[in-house]
């Protein structure tokens, strides 16, 4: 399985190729859109200027340096939707963007995705998270459409995965592996990423309560406190490899676009290394106590069922 | 403009029609709260009785989840022909199925896929956004004409939407569609990570949630950045608006979906 990270500078190419990744993605939003639209109207699922990468010689330069580095580039265009204008101004950005040699968008927007397929019938679509492809019904619907990889929700279990891909064998999934979990489903989530500190709504602590005074549910309202009391950054599926591995998926995907590269590099290298005991044939529980103590050695602590990628697995 | 009434429970089922000419029954968010086929078929045969419409909501599934709204869905062709049924997607898989095996059902774009923006900090952000970037906020995906022409293929021809705080500006007839719009909950986000079907050490929710009456308990969750506080059912978080936007009939939408509780 392939290794697909973020990459958001020219620094840091090197030191995710030297690390293990295979593929890097990334953002950029032109400045004449932000002026247009504010970076809150962003052409990405970012809305902070430290995910976007700086500048078209930026881009260009990120683009030649993975293709020096053995690495394909994709380009976010993963925005939930966008407006009348905005596609004018997409249609021109990726036909600018295909010629400095992207080798796939990654997009979301049913609407973006029929104008590539018009516009440049040879580009590679991929199907951001920003979509949903929870059966494999819905995967042949995008498929149809000149989709030709896709990355799994992560509210899917293994086996459901396993689904999707072996009944779509001409199709490439990607499957979430390490740092961001969302609580909520992202493609159908439509909460506002805006805060200057980078606290999303889903990460907030809330004051909860019954909406019914005098009612009394602490379980649930328990449950749900605790998405504010982990660091939801620090998810891992690492246990889920094998079975990973099993279902057919392409690329393992890193989230954390905007995070330092020391970061980055930490999650490939803990990936690679799981990755190869792999393939030294250890398996089952010397598998999941392996991945346990790789994932307290990246993030310092031991994980726990918040951000675990498979509930199915913890326990 | 037509009134239709929510309801996901055959206990709520208007005796009385009422003003409603209309009614929605079903599950929009989770799976496992999808109603049973006899449900349907009952609930089906009580709103043509009462001389209602009918509309079937489907939520987003899993293949063990799709498979479930196969039976459905066979039961209710039968029950019904099929004419004059409407079923509500919120999956693109489920709309697949309907237009090879189920063409007498007419689909209709359910919220979680017509794309809007609906978070509750957005009116705090609308005023330092320049014309174009408002704009954004204020439409929602489906509008888009090639998308909507795509889906007509599909036979599309109606699409859902929310009423969010910060108001609604779309137009639906430039893309050819009709529209809904819900009222006084706008839904936000859905989760498979079900706070009601937490057993203290994971989610059943993933696996096949058996937990009865997860819809008893309602919450509220505030904090100092949202206007108004998110309301939380099940998987499911809403705001309360109760302010429809002025213009309906210009942007394309004839018909009201009334939630007389949180959906």
């Amino acid at each position: 399985m392939r290794i697909l990270s973020p990459v958001d500078n020219l620094a840091e190419v090197g030191a995710l190729a030297s690390a293990g990744a295979d593929e890097v993605y990334g953002g950029y939003v032109p400045d004449a859109w932000v002026r247009k639209y504010s970076i809150l109207g962003s052409a990405n699922q970012r809305y902070f200027p430290s995910a976007q990468i700086k500048g078209v010689s930026g881009l260009k330069a990120i683009i030649k340096s993975a293709h020096k580095s053995g690495m394909g580039f994709f380009l976010t265009l993963n925005a939930p939707y966008y407006t009348g204008p905005q596609y004018e101004d997409l249609v021109q950005f990726a036909d600018k963007v295909s010629g400095m040699g992207a080798d796939a968008f990654i997009v979301s927007d049913l609407g973006l995705i029929l104008r590539l397929r018009e516009k440049f019938p040879h580009a590679h679509v991929h199907l951001s998270t920003l979509q949903t492809v929870f059966n494999s019904e819905a995967a042949r619907f995008f498929h149809r459409l000149g989709v030709d990889r896709m990355v799994l929700p992560r509210e899917l279990t293994l086996s459901e995965m396993a689904g999707v891909v072996k009944a779509n064998t001409d199709v490439d999934f990607d499957a979430f592996i390490m740092v961001g979990k969302c609580p909520n489903i992202e493609g159908f989530c439509t909460f506002t990423h805006n805060s200057p500190k980078l606290v999303w709504p889903c990460e907030e602590r809330y004051t909860i309560a019954p909406a019914k005074a005098g009612e009394k549910m602490s379980g649930i309202m328990e449950a749900q406190s605790g998405w504010s009391l982990v660091n939801r950054r620090q998810a891992c599926g690492l246990c889920g490899l094998p079975g990973l591995e099993e279902a057919g998926v392409t690329a393992l995907k890193l989230v954390g676009r905007g995070g330092p590269a020391k970061m980055k590099v930490a999650v490939i290298s803990a990936v690679r290394e799981a990755l190869s005991l792999m393939d030294t044939g250890v398996c089952g529980i010397e598998f999941s106590a392996a991945s346990k103590d790789i994932y307290r050695r990246t993030f310092g602590g031991p994980c726990n069922p918040y951000v675990c990628y498979f509930p199915e697995l913890w326990g | 403009m037509e009134k239709a009434l929510y309801t996901t429970s055959l206990k709520n089922f208007p005796k009385d029609a009422g003003t409603y000419r209309r009614v929605y029954f079903g599950a929009e968010f989770c799976q496992w709260r999808v109603p049973t086929p006899a449900s349907v078929v009952k609930a089906y045969t009580r709103a043509r009785d009462a001389g209602l419409g009918f509309t079937l909501m489907t939520p987003w599934v899993t293949g063990k989840g799709l498979a479930g709204l196969v039976r459905i869905f066979s039961a209710l062709a039968e029950a019904s022909d099929g004419y004059g049924v409407e079923v509500v997607v919120n999956d693109f898989g489920v709309l697949s199925v309907l237009s090879v095996r189920y063409t007498n059902f007419e689909p209709v774009i359910g919220r979680l896929l017509a794309r809007q923006k609906r978070c509750p900090r957005i009116p705090g952000i609308m005023g330092s956004l320049p014309d174009a970037g408002r704009d954004v906020y204020l439409h929602a995906g489906i509008e888009d004409k090639v998308t909507a022409k795509y889906l007509r293929g599909f036979g599309i021809k109606r699409a859902e939407l929310d009423s969010p705080l910060q108001g609604v500006g779309v137009d639906l007839k430039a893309a050819k569609l009709r529209g809904s719009i819900y009222t006084p909950y706008a839904y936000v986000t859905v989760t498979r990570h079900c706070p009601a079907s937490f057993d203290g050490n994971t989610w059943q929710a993933f696996t096949g949630c058996k937990l009865k009456g997860c819809l008893d308990n309602v919450i509220t969750l505030e904090n100092p950045a949202h206007e108004n506080p998110l309301v939380m059912r099940g998987n499911a978080q809403f705001v309360h608006n109760p302010e429809m936007p002025r213009g309906l009939s210009g942007m394309g939408i004839d018909r009201v979906v009334v939630m007389e509780d949180v959906p």
